[in-house]
């Protein structure tokens, strides 16, 4: 391995543990927050900036190919996507009557 | 001229295939050329529409740039809420946007969604309401808001100028 091959590696490598980290950081949220629209932004962690240092660090440690394009749309769909889901969510929440901790308001007559 | 989405969607064909080979190619040209059709026929696809968001490529990597920016600043609140001894206090906050567009309302909520800790609960005309993860994304959102407002608004006076 050159000097180059090992700064790519230690790079690449690095990014896929920070991307780690914070897939394993939302996972521990979603057991430690105790109301499900909490649980969703600790869920949004790995959606976000842990599966765009999984997949930068997977580009750095592949080079560009075939392979890492198909990554990079992966992404970007995944992003398209996925706030459209948690905006469904929060949005019956809000008008079913849900208080922020996700409890039921009682409605005075 | 005017091909553009065919020659993105062929492309993408021949991506998700890995290689090329006649049939690959012959196959990828009849379905990219159905789904052009499609597209112009039922969802309102015109060829200016597509010039308008070439024209408007520098601003959306800017916004890109922005957007990745924001996630991380937001990631490393949330992270910070995570590991935390105390339970999140949840809040809604609402706002009204001086965007005028419906797209660019859209992609703003879409923003707000993006970075943990705010998700978009409601999108009513203007009037915007937003589930904050604590205080302190409450007090992060107007900021934020501000920042991609000023990414969005630049986007809108692109399009106008290329009109």
């Amino acid at each position: 391995m050159t000097v180059l091959e090992w700064i790519r590696f230690l790079i690449g490598a690095a990014l896929m543990l920070g991307g780690s980290f914070f897939m394993i950081t939302a996972v521990i949220g979603n057991f430690r927050f105790r109301n499900a629209p909490c649980r969703m932004h600790a869920a949004g962690l790995g959606d976000t900036l842990g599966i765009l240092l999984l997949f930068v660090g997977l580009l750095i440690l592949c080079g560009l190919s075939v392979f890492t394009l198909k990554l990079i749309i992966i992404v970007l769909l995944l992003w398209m996507t996925s706030p459209v889901a948690s905006h469904m969510i929060m949005r019956m929440q809000i008008e079913n009557g849900f208080t922020p901790d996700g409890r039921k308001e009682n409605k005075k007559k | 001229m005017g091909s553009e989405m065919f020659l993105i969607c062929l492309l993408l064909w021949i991506l998700f295939n890995g290689r090329i080979t006649l049939e690959i190619l012959l196959f990828g040209i009849a379905v990219s050329a159905a789904v052009y059709a499609v597209s112009c026929a039922l969802f309102g696809f015109s060829i200016r529409k597509e010039l308008a968001l070439v024209g408007k490529l520098p601003e959306m990597a800017m916004m890109f740039c922005v957007l990745v920016r924001e996630i991380v600043k937001s990631n490393l609140a949330v992270v910070k809420a995570v590991y935390s001894r105390k339970q999140p206090d949840p809040h809604y906050a609402e706002f009204e946007t001086e965007l005028n567009k419906t797209g660019t309302r859209v992609a703003l909520a879409d923003c707000i969604t993006l970075t943990p800790g705010t998700i978009t609960g409601k999108l009513d005309g203007r009037h915007y309401v937003i589930h904050c993860l604590n205080s302190e994304m409450l007090d992060g959102l107007e900021p934020e808001k501000r920042i991609f407002t000023a990414q969005l608004i630049k986007l809108d006076e692109n399009e106008e100028a290329t009109k």
